[in-house]
This record gives C-alpha cells, sequence and structure tokens, in this order.
C-alpha cells in the first residue's frame, strides 16, 4: 500500500534524460547530441490569416521547469496546445523525446495509435480545469488510467489515493467537481495529470481563473512538482514571483516568437530586450 | 358514450398497437439519433455531408408520403421486400424519429463545453472512449429533455398509421364511429388517451432525466448547498 509520504517516489518519473549539464543561459552547447523531452523546430502556426508563432525554436531539458510570459495574445498558449496536439502546426516539427508528433520516418502522417502513444508521454492541465462533472473526484483520477494503461481498478484508485494525498484532498475522493472549489478543482486537476505520470506535464494559466488566497494553493503544489519530481514543466503564467521562483529557464514571448530566454535572475534583473523590460515592468507594477 | 364503453375491448386492442407501434419507434429512433448526430459533428467532411443529407432526405418529405412510398410504392421495385403494415409504419416512423433525433443529439453534443474534448484528448483518452465516458454521458442532460419532446411528438405521428391499414387507436376510432354515429364522444375519448399517453411519456422521461450522471451530481451538489446554508441560517439563528 502506498502512503502519502512516498509520493515523492511517485514522482520520480523515469526520464529519457541523456546529459544533464546546460548553460546557464538554457541553450546548450552540445545541442545536437541532446536528447529533448519536448523540442520545437521552426514552428508556425496561423489561424486563418492571423499569425500566432512565428518560426519557433524552443527545447526543454528532461526534468527542466520552463515558464512561457509575455503579453496576452502572444502566443504561449498556442505552443502548449501544439505540444498536446491539441492544434497541428501549419509549419515545422515538434518532437517529444525525440519522435516526430506530426510526422512518421517516412514524412506521412501518424496514425491514430502512434500519435496516442507519443502524447501519452504529455500531461497538461488547463485554465478552466476541464474536470468531468458528471464523475466524481476519484472517478476523474482513475477514468484514464483503467481505460488508456489497462490498469486494474484497484491499482488506479490505490495510485490516485496517493496523489489525492499529494494534492491534500483524500477527504474529497467521493465528491463531485461542483462540490469543490476553484483552487481544489485545479489541484484535482493536478492530480488527474500527475496519475498518467506524464514526462512533461503543460501548465496552461492554471492560477487565472482563481482569486490570490486560492492561486496561492495551487501553486504550492506545483511547487512540490517542480522540486520533487524530475518531470519537465512548460509552464504558462502571469504570476511572475512564482515563475522566477520554480523556473529552471523563463522564455519571453512578444508576437508569436521568442524574444528574450534566460535563467529567472537574469530575465527580471537585466533583461536585455527593450520590449521584456515594458512587459515585465507593466506586470509588476500591477 | 354508451357506444364507446360497448366497444372498448376492440378499442383497447387499438390502444395497445399504438403503444407498441410508439414504444418500437420511440426505442428504435435512438441508435439512429445518435449516430447521425454523432455523424454531423466528424472531422470528416465527406461523412458530415453524408449524414446531412441523409438526415435532410428523411426530414424533407412529409411522414405520410414517406408511409405511403414505403408500403405502396417500395414493392414495386424490383427486388424490394414487400412489408407488412405494421412493419413499414415502424421502419418509417423510426427512421423520421431519428432524423429529427439526430439534431437535438447534434445540438446536445454541442452543447458540452469544448474543453472536456481538450481533457480527454489531454489524457490520452480515443476518441471513442471519450465519446462513450465523457462527451455523451454529460451530452445527455441536454439531449433527453429534447428526445423527451420528440418523443411525445412521435406518439402523436402514430395516428398516420391508420392510413395504411394499422388497426392503432385512431382506425378502430374510426371504425366505432362509423359504426354508432357517435362522432362526439368516440373523438373526445380518443383526444384522452392521446392526452395519457404523452402524459405518461413524459412522466417517464422526467424520471430517466433524474438518473442522468451529470444531473445526479449537479443534484448532489445542490443538495450539500442547501444543507451548509441551512447550518449557517441555524448558527447564526
Amino acid at each position: 500500500m502506498l502512503s502519502a509520504t512516498n509520493f515523492s517516489q511517485q514522482l520520480q518519473f523515469e526520464s529519457n534524460a541523456v546529459d544533464d549539464s546546460m548553460d546557464e543561459g538554457g541553450a546548450a552547447p552540445h545541442a545536437k547530441k541532446m536528447m529533448w523531452s519536448i523540442e520545437f523546430e521552426k514552428v508556425s502556426k496561423s489561424f486563418g490569416s492571423h499569425q500566432v508563432l512565428v518560426d519557433l525554436d524552443l527545447q526543454v531539458r528532461p526534468g527542466e521547469k520552463v515558464t512561457l510570459i509575455g503579453p496576452s495574445g502572444s502566443g504561449k498558449t498556442t505552443v502548449l496546445r501544439l505540444a498536446m496536439t491539441l492544434a497541428k502546426p501549419t509549419r515545422g516539427d515538434i518532437r517529444i523525446f525525440g519522435e516526430s508528433i506530426l510526422f512518421d520516418a517516412d514524412k506521412k502522417g501518424l496514425s491514430a495509435a502512434q500519435e496516442s502513444r507519443i502524447r501519452r508521454r504529455c500531461g497538461m492541465v488547463f485554465q478552466q480545469y476541464n474536470l468531468f462533472p458528471h464523475l466524481t473526484v476519484l472517478q476523474n483520477l482513475i477514468l484514464a488510467p483503467t481505460t488508456v494503461l489497462r490498469q486494474s481498478k484497484a491499482q488506479a484508485v490505490e495510485s490516485a489515493m496517493v496523489y489525492l494525498r499529494m494534492v491534500g484532498l483524500q477527504d474529497k475522493a467521493r465528491s463531485y467537481p461542483a462540490q469543490l472549489s476553484g483552487g481544489q478543482q485545479q489541484r484535482i486537476a493536478i492530480a488527474r495529470a500527475l496519475v498518467m505520470k506524464p514526462e512533461i506535464l503543460l501548465l496552461d494559466e492554471i492560477t487565472s481563473a482563481l482569486d490570490p488566497e486560492l492561486a496561492g494553493e495551487v501553486l504550492d503544489v506545483v511547487r512540490r512538482v517542480a522540486h520533487e519530481s524530475r518531470v519537465s514543466l512548460l509552464i504558462v503564467t502571469h504570476e511572475m514571483r512564482f515563475a522566477r521562483e520554480v523556473s529552471d529557464r523563463i522564455a519571453v514571448f512578444d508576437r508569436g516568437s521568442i524574444i528574450e530566454q534566460g535563467v529567472p535572475e537574469k530575465i527580471f534583473t537585466q533583461p536585455e530586450n527593450e520590449r521584456t523590460r515594458t512587459f515585465l515592468q507593466s506586470v509588476l507594477d500591477h | 358514450m354508451r357506444a364507446v364503453l360497448e366497444y372498448w375491448s376492440v378499442l383497447a386492442h387499438g390502444l395497445w398497437v399504438t403503444v407498441w407501434v410508439s414504444f418500437c419507434i420511440i426505442v428504435g429512433s435512438i441508435p439512429g439519433a445518435v449516430i447521425l448526430g454523432a455523424l454531423r459533428l466528424s472531422e470528416n467532411r465527406a461523412v458530415r455531408l453524408t449524414s446531412t443529407i441523409i438526415i435532410e432526405s428523411i426530414r424533407a418529405p412529409s411522414a405520410l408520403v414517406l408511409l405511403y412510398w414505403v408500403a405502396y410504392a417500395l414493392p414495386l421495385v424490383p427486388g424490394m421486400p414487400r412489408l407488412s403494415p405494421i412493419t413499414a409504419a415502424i421502419v418509417v416512423l423510426a427512421l423520421d424519429g431519428a432524423a429529427y433525433g439526430a439534431e437535438i443529439v447534434r445540438a446536445g453534443i454541442e452543447a458540452v463545453h469544448r474543453g472536456q474534448f481538450d481533457a480527454c484528448h489531454a489524457l490520452g483518452l480515443s476518441k471513442i472512449q471519450g465519446f462513450s465516458r465523457v462527451i455523451l454521458p454529460q451530452a445527455l442532460s441536454q439531449i433527453v429533455p429534447g428526445f423527451g419532446g420528440l418523443a411525445r411528438s412521435m406518439i402523436k405521428w402514430t395516428a398516420i398509421v391508420s392510413f395504411i391499414g394499422v388497426q392503432d387507436v385512431m382506425y378502430v376510432a374510426n371504425y366505432i364511429r362509423g359504426q354508432t354515429f357517435d362522432t362526439v364522444a368516440v373523438f373526445c375519448v380518443l383526444a384522452a388517451l392521446y392526452w395519457l399517453l404523452t402524459i405518461l411519456c413524459g412522466v417517464m422521461f422526467r424520471g430517466l432525466e433524474q438518473l442522468l450522471p451529470l444531473n445526479r451530481a449537479l443534484r448532489s451538489s445542490r443538495v450539500e448547498l442547501n444543507l451548509t446554508s441551512n447550518l449557517v441560517s441555524e448558527s447564526v439563528q
């Protein structure tokens, strides 16, 4: 039986890391040899005539925590949706642990089974929680493990309870999402993503719909995941203090491109780009 | 009224035929409605177009014309079967119900929040798993009330089956009227029977709504909210 105290071990996900070394700016000098957990190569995305991403190059190391910041509409959420195959890029390629999520070796489109196998390595938590309202908390957590991973119900329940304890909501297992506060729902959503043991976790403005008090309890859970697991985190947030605290690297987006990236200390204290300075000033002033 | 009492057994038989035909067409239309409704939302344009054409082809002509066509014209087409009047009636009205029901199903699925589809995808559920375990159970909360209204209409549609010789309650009522000339009493009883059937159907569908997973979840939340507010008001007093 797993206990609350050993959830840290649960979070020690297998990683395909081949090299953990990287320079401070986040751009590894030996990038060619690196097996990135996720890699965007010259990715562009348009919605009609509106170009959301322009030739984006972004790599995340296994276990690395990368936060995407920037003004609304700059393409941050689109990056996460593309990584989760919720949208397809107009141009370019995206690879998860070296495997394209778009094409097979012959440059043909992937079958549903191939795509499903690759995207299973990613998990995503949404701004609006997106819990299944007709299922109890426990049912929300065991649905994917039992149907996708084909775990037995007992095994899935045991694992789900570990994650519920981790987010401090083990007493809400039989509650429905509508009976929970926004913060509790978001913590359940994080547990639901983690129970699938993803190697990459995508967090899309997970506190935007919450008041500051509830946002705090959600961020505490993410801090814990960030510090105690080897899962790669790709975070979109407007919580600058949180971004500074948990990130290994921060990428600043503007008009569909990364205008600057580096370790949090450098981005927040010595930004090189004028637009980064303007953005941070406007955010930190509020 | 004496006429009705005198012919009550004939009337009861007609009522039974109406209930049987109604049951068959309502139940028979459900799979067709779910399949056509889901196909209307397919990402594949050809599938979407085909299902739209099928739905519109069934909905466009009068149900009575379709009924005559299947009962009288179809057997004249080489290789086509001759259906009994009651089979022809059930086939035509179930198809008609499926075509109308498909739009209710489509609207119900579209009413499910887009984020639910995204969450299914993010958890690795296949389209079929996501549809059957997450989307449809939620969509049913929208579909069942709409389908309840359609089912009540479908009971009333059954009156046209008398035109091809099915001895339903309408057919029998006409027969009794012809025998007794007690037009007012016979048609009053007929109207009351249809009223009773549609009301019973409405009650059954409302009962069914209570069993739906999303409604059950929301009811539990409301009960807890009421208990909490009662406790708060008691502690204030």
